[in-house]
């Protein structure tokens, strides 16, 4: 780990260039694991973790589908919310720079207490706020919004998508439930790609 | 060309042929254009499959590509093998750089391209291949390889071709049985009437009339075969008639002419005696005028010495009354013995043969001249001779009697205080024809009006009183005629009435 780190960083900070060290790590992290010599390292370092992260947030939004009373308007933009990790939400907004999905612009709130949380699409929960997790996930009760978090038991308390490494890859198990009840549609092309979908029914 | 070939082919192998021809070509066109047709739109629905699989497969591949989950993108291409005519693809993504990619099992020579080209199919060697985008929410995230090999659809032709083939031979054989039997609707008229016209060609037989069947070409054909045959015929008869009219009017012609000729023979037969008859009855004139002056002249004789010897012996015993009677009588009987005379002289020229021989007529003009001399020189005539006469076969007595008569008629028809005669001849009255000269005597004296040009050629006629210019018997230029005619000759005249007269006369005599 500590031997990518100076790579990217000597890499000039441009976006395009950000993004295609990205996609190279995406493709590289998720489909082929790391290379023998980076065995060793128990988990990418924290950056990249950042970015690998930023990006599968944008593209589980890809994939799916909010009702349209999630948006007030036509125009309204579509909301990602980081909650602690800051470096994810700096991740984010470097990816939807002047991007846009399903003709609606993109925003990132990077969200300092629950208040405005009704106002998301989607909602990532750092692992760093794992404390806070059941008080958030009450908070969006029944709300439509697309919830993300880090821990073995964030299905188990509601949340939708939990992002975990396995074997240095990044993987995901889909609560493909709380998704419905909160009227959000997945694709079936994301639950393929999940680990597992529903884990949460054995475990509960 | 094709003419050339089928000219001398029998014409129920020619229908045959055209037939089959016709049928063979059209069948293999049509067969052609249904074959490339269809290998077309097997071509197009090829490239459509191939399209709407590549489309399922990147709409498939959407959250492959997006996540780079290698795995999952193989799977989705794994159900490929479902198709055995896809020998290759891959998924691309954006950036573009090959996913993941797939071969049928067992081809192994058809790696997918490291990158991915323009969108579209291609055909290729014995392949198809597609690149089609992937799309998310409209947006290009990557691109879809698929290449299929061809092998569907040369199985097809090789089906279709071998179908082509089975309906062509069986349609082939079959219009074949089907045009061998139905020839003959065409060509069996055609050789019975061939056959007709041969027959009547060599039998020159024109009563032969070929058999209709029906009234299609053909019929008519032998419809106007038959109406030329019956032409033919008609004309056929008609020059044989025309041929036996024509000899029967040469035969009666020939008979006419034969008749016209015994009729001109006739005719010429009846001339030479009338001219016999007349030649005779002109001689027994002659013999007549003889034998009646002569006979007359001895009592005519005997009058005109007895009145002299009355009037001499017994002239006192009559009165002054009677003697002058007596001497009336006596001249007349005298005058009457002249005319006598004349009339003898003239009938024994027509009796007498010619002496011809050839004669200078410049001597014969001048005897006469030398012979009237004193009778010129007192009548005060000048005799005119423009150049010298020639040399003519004649009779010289009987020329100079002509001569003589001429000159002395000259001499006293004239009026003039100045009086002359010319005697000279023109070359010939026929230019260039050689024929004899014409001799004129010609004088300055009173002439003659032209309706009396013939009567003063006829006997005893005289157109002036009995003792005006000197008398006469008025048988001269008769006898000069009678002259002119023995000599088988012309004579003629010209004359301005009052200023003199020009007598011609040709001699052509022959011994």
């Amino acid at each position: 780990m500590v031997l990518l780190k100076p790579l990217l960083k000597r890499l000039p900070k441009g976006r395009s260039v950000r993004r295609l060290g990205l996609a190279f790590c995406l493709a590289f992290c998720l489909a082929g694991g790391l290379p023998p010599g980076w065995a060793a390292a128990a988990e990418p370092p924290a950056d990249l973790a950042a970015e690998i992260k930023a990006a599968l947030l944008f593209n589980f939004a890809k994939f799916v589908e909010w009702p349209a009373e999630a948006f007030p308007d036509l125009s309204a933009p579509m909301t990602f919310c980081v909650y602690g990790e800051d470096s994810v939400g700096a991740g984010l907004e470097a990816l939807i720079r002047g991007e846009t999905l399903s003709g609606r612009r993109l925003a990132v709130r990077r969200l300092r207490d629950l208040q405005q949380v009704r106002e998301c699409h989607l909602l990532f929960v750092s692992a760093a706020e794992k404390g806070r997790v059941s008080e958030t996930l009450a908070a969006l009760r029944d709300a439509r919004v697309l919830t993300v978090g880090e821990g073995a038991d964030f299905l188990g308390r509601g949340g939708m998508i939990r992002l975990f490494l396995e074997q240095n890859r990044m993987r995901f198990d889909i609560n493909l439930d709380a998704a419905e009840k909160s009227g959000l549609k997945i694709s079936s092309k994301l639950l393929r790609l999940a680990q597992a979908v529903n884990p949460q029914r054995r475990g509960g | 060309m094709p003419d050339r070939l089928l000219r001398d082919i029998p014409v129920r192998r020619k229908v045959v042929l055209i037939i089959m021809l016709v049928t063979g070509g059209a069948l293999l066109l049509s067969s052609a254009a249904l074959v490339l047709l269809d290998l077309w739109r097997f071509r197009l629905d090829m490239q459509r499959d191939l399209a709407t699989l590549a489309e399922i497969i990147a709409g498939n591949s959407t959250a492959a590509v997006e996540f780079q989950d290698r795995d999952d993108a193989f799977e989705t291409l794994a159900a490929l093998a479902a198709k055995p005519t896809i020998v290759a693809a891959a998924i691309y993504t954006g950036d573009p750089s090959l996913l993941v990619a797939y071969q049928r099992k067992g081809s192994r020579n058809h790696p997918p391209p490291r990158r991915p080209g323009p969108d579209g199919a291609v055909f290729g060697p014995g392949s198809l291949s597609l690149f089609s985008p992937i799309l998310r929410d409209g947006r290009r995230i990557g691109t879809v390889y698929l290449e299929s090999d061809l092998s569907e659809m040369m199985a097809r032709l090789r089906l279709q071709t071998a179908t082509v083939a089975a309906v062509f031979l069986v349609s082939g054989l079959a219009a074949l049985l089907f045009s061998s039997g139905l020839q003959r609707v065409i060509s069996r008229p055609l050789l019975r009437l061939s056959e007709t016209a041969l027959s009547v060609s060599e039998r020159s037989d024109y009563s032969i009339r070929a058999e209709k069947q029906g009234t299609d070409e053909i019929g008519q054909l032998v419809d106007a075969f038959n109406q030329m045959l019956e032409q033919i015929q008609v004309r056929d008869s008609e020059l044989l008639r025309a041929k036996e009219d024509l000899e029967k009017r040469v035969q009666e012609r020939t008979a006419e002419l034969r008749q016209e000729l015994a009729e001109r023979q006739r005719a010429e037969r009846e001339l030479a005696d009338r001219n016999e008859e007349l030649h005779r009855s002109n001689q027994d004139l002659d013999d007549f005028a003889y034998i009646a002056s002569h006979d007359l002249k001895e009592p005519l004789r005997g009058i005109h010495n007895f009145s002299v010897f009355l009037l001499e012996d017994y002239g006192e015993s009559f009165d002054e009354e009677g003697r002058s009677k007596l001497e009336t009588l006596t001249r007349l009987s005298r005058r009457m013995e002249v005319l006598i005379d004349s009339l003898l002289h003239f009938s024994r020229l027509g009796r007498v043969d010619l002496a011809i021989d050839d004669i200078d007529l410049n001597e014969v003009v001048a005897e006469v001249v030398d012979s009237l001399a004193i009778h010129l020189r007192e009548s005060g005539v000048e005799i005119r001779r423009p150049r010298p006469l020639p040399v003519v076969r004649c009779d010289r007595v009987r020329v100079r009697e002509l001569l003589y008569n001429l000159i002395v008629n000259a001499a006293k028809y004239n009026d003039k205080p100045e009086k002359w005669i010319e005697i000279g001849f023109v070359a010939s009255l026929e230019k260039g024809s050689g024929g004899p000269p014409a001799i004129y005597v010609r004088d300055n004296g009173i002439g003659i009006q032209e309706k009396h040009f013939d009567s003063i050629f006829r006997i005893f006629k005289r157109l002036h009183g009995r003792d005006k210019f000197g008398g006469g018997t008025g048988a001269g230029l008769t006898i000069v005629k009678k002259i002119v005619e023995r000599h088988n000759g012309r004579i003629w005249v010209e004359s301005i009435y009052g200023e003199g007269l020009t007598v011609y006369f040709t001699l052509a005599k022959e011994a």
